[in-house]
């Protein structure tokens, strides 16, 4: 992969947070990216359910009934595509809508890319098990439960823009945050 | 004065030749005609007693011509006689004298002459140019004559105007003066397209991109304060957290691979 250096402007980020770039991140941040990505993902469940209903009309209108969803439908639903939506945010731009707002990405071991079978795992696990986010305040590495068995991280890595996160994540799939030293081969 | 140049100017200064006799306005002094007629008949009189008379004396020397001069040669320069005795001799010096006699006379005269016309020219000159310049139209003259445009033009090659103009020209004064007398907002209301002229400007100008360019920078700052109140927050339960653990150590939250960072943590 190529080592092209890829510098985050440091002087667009406010002062006190250049020197976190890297960092892991800890428990509020993460909880309320956790937060927006389950409001995203609750927004979506519940238009899925209204296109559903759309479509049935559209198809038949005169024995038109809305679907018949009960909570837990919504929730094994939610989940599913809580799931999906963390898996392909992670084994791609290695962040969600969440952690794209609090400016965190999930990385690898070696501070690249999450694998897409890892990446698979951890949104599995993170959809069911949400509470072992609650490890990372006990952490003396602020890691969840997730992150220590896949050895994972959640790291501050703050864009600029969009441009900068997609140029980051297609070209070195690294981390290199300019201030910072060489960065290692992947893994 | 200054209109007939103006006029000649704009016309062509070299057209056809024209008579001057009609600029001259009156002929020159006259007899009257009272003496004239006289005057007149006793010249043709005297011309025609005068024509035979010089024509028959004509003839006359022409045939006594070779005897007289060989007489003369005779008289001038008899034979048996000094040549200083001689009439020729004698001739000679009275010649020489008389000639020595005109010379200096000449000499004097044209002294004379020369301090007269020192003394009369100065006076008899301006009279003498003002009675020309009031008989002749020296402008039409010097226009139809005089190449005026070949004149400016070298008069023009000839020197550096621009400097001539900043350099003796007070065109402070000139400008504030014409700023002074016009008024500068209407004429930019009558006579400069203002609509055009704004969206020329709006044109070159690409407002959305400066609107988007504004609203992300704002979008972008409400953002990092977000993020910095959660970082604040991680801090405080970190902190919170270690106190109830008792730890003493910071927390390890450098990811080796990503940056060997030795800043503050929480």
């Amino acid at each position: 992969m190529s080592s092209r250096a890829r510098h985050v402007p440091a002087e667009s980020l406010p002062p006190a947070a250049v020197d976190i770039q890297g960092l892991r991140a800890g428990f509020i941040s993460r909880l309320i990216a956790g937060g927006i990505d389950y409001a995203t993902i609750a927004i979506v469940t519940i238009g899925a359910y209204v296109g559903l209903a759309l479509l049935r009309f559209l198809i038949d209108p005169r024995s038109y009934r809305p679907p018949h969803w009960t909570f837990g439908t919504f929730v094994v639903v939610g989940l599913i595509f809580m799931v999906l939506y963390l898996w392909g945010c992670w084994a791609t731009y290695g962040r969600t809508l969440g952690n794209r707002v609090l400016g965190l990405r999930v990385v690898a071991r070696n501070g690249g890319r999450v694998h897409w079978f890892a990446a698979l795992i951890r949104s599995i696990a993170c959809t069911i098990v949400p509470i072992g986010l609650v490890w990372c305040a006990i952490s003396r590495e602020n890691r969840s439960l997730q992150d220590i068995v896949l050895r994972t991280s959640v790291v501050h890595d703050w864009p600029r823009s969009l441009a900068d996160v997609e140029i980051l994540n297609t070209s070195d799939r690294r981390l290199d945050l300019g201030h910072a030293g060489p960065t290692t081969p992947d893994a | 004065m200054s209109d007939e140049w103006v006029e000649a100017a704009a016309s062509p200064i070299v057209g056809e030749p024209r008579d001057l006799t009609p600029i001259i306005h009156e002929p020159g002094p006259q007899l009257p005609p009272s003496v004239q007629g006289p005057v007149d008949i006793a010249l043709g009189a005297a011309v025609i007693v005068a024509t035979p008379v010089i024509a028959v004396g004509k003839a006359a020397a022409y045939v006594a011509a070779p005897a007289a001069g060989a007489a003369w040669e005779f008289v001038k320069n008899p034979p048996l006689l000094p040549q200083s005795l001689t009439l020729g001799s004698m001739l000679d010096r009275l010649g020489e004298r008389g000639r020595n006699v005109r010379q200096t006379a000449t000499g004097d005269l044209t002294n004379a002459t020369s301090d007269t016309l020192d003394a009369v020219v100065p006076g008899l000159v301006p009279g003498l140019v003002g009675q020309v310049v009031d008989r002749v139209d020296v402008t039409t003259l010097v226009l139809d004559v005089v190449d005026i445009d070949r004149i400016v033009t070298t008069a023009l090659d000839g020197m550096d105007l621009t400097d001539v103009v900043v350099s003796r020209v007070d065109l402070d004064r000139i400008v504030t003066k014409v700023l002074d007398g016009m008024d500068l907002t209407e004429i930019v209301r009558t006579r400069v397209d203002m609509a055009g002229l704004a969206e020329d400007v709006i044109d070159d100008v690409d407002l959305p991109e400066i609107i988007r360019d504004s609203t992300t920078g704002v979008a972008a700052d409400v953002i990092n304060q977000g993020r910095l109140v959660a970082l604040s927050g991680d801090e405080l339960v970190n902190h919170w957290v270690d106190k109830f653990l008792l730890r003493r150590k910071k927390r390890q939250v450098d990811v080796p691979g990503v940056i060997e960072q030795q800043g503050p943590t929480s």
